[in-house]
């Protein structure tokens, strides 16, 4: 069977060879296993360290109690969030709005690294939340910090909304940077909350190196290990959910291939 | 870009004194608001001045919101488009939409503040604290007008407008709502100590929500 | 030991490994939806097309 296309421009994309092109790299893309499997793996293989040490190696605080344990998962998952999920997604939304660096790669990686970053930050508020509640005896308190981090929550949640309105896909990218700028303005204020206002939050600690000597070595390596599980938990979220945007988007195309061809097939045939 | 900017303020500020939605809906909005505080908190005074600032503010925050919503559906016709075909300098555009919005608020913000002396019985320290006030109702209706007027161009053709604005406003405007609260409090006199860190914050936030604004509005705006 | 550590540590496990099948499983979804689609048009080239 055959047709001819005389009417109308019919652009490249339409074509059987660049449509194939287009799911063939995506394939290509999720088809690379080794990297992504071995990240999952010490991702799983510190996540489980990091439990069965927290939760029975390393020795009582003699202040906290067994509260402390909570903080071999807390600071680990606000890391996740705060610094490595949304600093990506701040850094390639800038990206993407610099002309020079622009690449649809860069909205991408900033909406899985958002999407990523609001399960941690959800983890920090749960986890912050129970320690809050052993230790200060309320499950949530006015405090600055938490004030803010769970308006981030809710600025991110916004964010991923405005991902969602339609549109052509530069003008939904540049959308989305610019939205992500405005969320990433409340990371400093949290990040200084703790300096800025006398909150009940503690300062951050890790930061510090005198306080590094006075805890026992079991728990800074404990902390350590949480630290690595969530960042390379974090990473892997962010490739797989990468390569589910490309995956999504060949198929996308390809459906709307579809539709076009049987359209022209019906005016042919 | 000054010139583009106030073109469009003028038209803006035109088009609300011809129809005078602001004035007689969402100024009798941000009264109701404070009338209806005062029921939910009940009679007593003293309770009532102790909250002032934040109801102050809460007021303010919520018709900036409608006042946002309302200079969105000024170019509801043509949308985005429309502000295209203007063909304007889109940070000049930018800026006439904001201060538009901020005009009407800082209006709006001086007359909440005045219903809340006259309602709630809030006093202010001396002359110096009445100024503070109002130099916070400018800033904080600056910041809020800024990042409303983005948040609008982002939002404007998009089907779940109404839903999404608010979703996008509040959470920005929380810290705007933190700061004018602790400097409003400490010169109605319900906090003492110094609030120049909080104007800091203040001056802080309205200069980056006008920094992207004015940077962001471009691509927004752009050739799809 | 208290029964909120387990549940924060719970809960965190619970969260991250159940977003992590939610992005895996659906990855392979696609995946597959995909393959059988590159498959079909290799089968039949010209169904569609004489290019």
């Amino acid at each position: 069977m055959t047709f001819h296309v005389t009417d109308g421009p019919v652009s490249n994309e339409n074509s059987d060879f660049y449509r194939l092109d287009k799911i063939n790299k995506a394939l290509a893309l999720a088809g690379r296993k080794m990297w992504r499997t071995l990240l999952g793996a010490v991702a799983v293989a510190s996540a489980l360290a990091t439990t069965v040490l927290g939760l029975y190696v390393t020795p009582k605080d003699e202040h906290l109690g067994n509260s402390v344990r909570l903080l071999y998962v807390h600071p680990p998952v606000a890391w996740a969030a705060l610094y490595l999920a949304f600093g990506l997604t701040t850094l390639c939304s800038i990206l993407y709005l610099i002309p020079k660096t622009r690449s649809p790669f860069f909205d991408k990686i900033a909406g899985a690294s958002a999407e990523s970053g609001i399960l941690f930050l959800s983890l920090t508020l749960i986890t912050g939340s129970i320690w809050g509640h052993m230790t200060w005896g309320v499950w949530w308190t006015w405090d600055a910090r938490l004030t803010l981090t769970a308006v981030l929550l809710v600025l991110y949640l916004g964010y991923l909304s405005v991902r969602k309105i339609s549109g052509t896909d530069h003008s939904k990218a540049i959308r989305n940077s610019i939205a992500a700028l405005i969320a990433a303005i409340d990371v400093p204020i949290v990040h200084f909350s703790v300096i800025w206002w006398n909150t009940l939050h503690q300062t951050a600690s890790i930061l510090t190196p005198n306080l590094q000597f006075k805890v026992p070595p079991s728990m800074g390596i404990t902390m350590g290990i949480g630290f690595l599980s969530a960042t390379f938990a974090w990473v892997w979220m962010v490739r797989v959910r990468y390569e589910i945007s490309v995956l999504e988007e060949a198929r996308e195309s390809e459906s709307l291939t579809t539709l076009i061809q049987n359209r022209r097939m019906e005016r042919v045939g | 870009m000054f010139l583009d900017a106030w073109i469009v303020l003028k038209k803006d500020l035109l088009i609300e004194m011809r129809t005078r939605v602001v004035m007689v809906q969402v100024l009798p909005i941000a009264g109701a608001i404070l009338i209806i505080f005062g029921f939910a908190l009940g009679p007593d005074n003293q309770t009532l001045q102790k909250a002032a600032p934040g109801l102050i503010w809460i007021a303010i925050i919520l018709s900036c919101l409608i006042a946002v919503e309302r200079s969105l559906s000024i170019e509801y016709p043509l949308g985005r488009d429309g502000l295209r075909l203007l063909n304007l300098d889109p940070a000049g555009l930018f800026l006439g939409k904001a201060l538009a919005i901020s005009i009407e608020m800082i209006g709006i913000s001086f007359l909440v503040v005045f219903g809340s002396v006259t309602l709630y019985g809030s006093r202010f320290n001396h002359f110096t604290g009445l100024l503070m006030v109002v130099l916070t109702c400018i800033l904080g209706s600056l910041a809020l007008s800024f990042i409303g007027a983005l948040y609008g161009a982002m939002s404007l053709g998009s089907q779940i407008r109404e839903t999404l604005v608010p979703l996008l406003f509040l959470p920005v405007a929380a810290p705007v709502l933190l700061a004018s609260t602790e400097i409003t409090a400490k010169y109605l006199g319900m906090t003492t100590g110094s609030s120049l860190k909080w104007l800091g914050v203040l001056i802080a936030l309205t200069i980056s929500y006008f920094a992207i604004g004015f940077v962001g509005f471009e691509p927004l705006l752009e050739e799809r | 030991m208290n029964f909120l550590i387990y549940l924060g540590y719970g809960i965190a496990i619970f969260a991250t490994v159940g977003y992590c099948l939610y992005l895996g499983l659906k990855r392979n979804k696609l995946v597959k939806e995909l393959s059988r689609i590159v498959k079909d048009s290799e089968s039949s080239p010209n169904e569609f097309t004489n290019r």
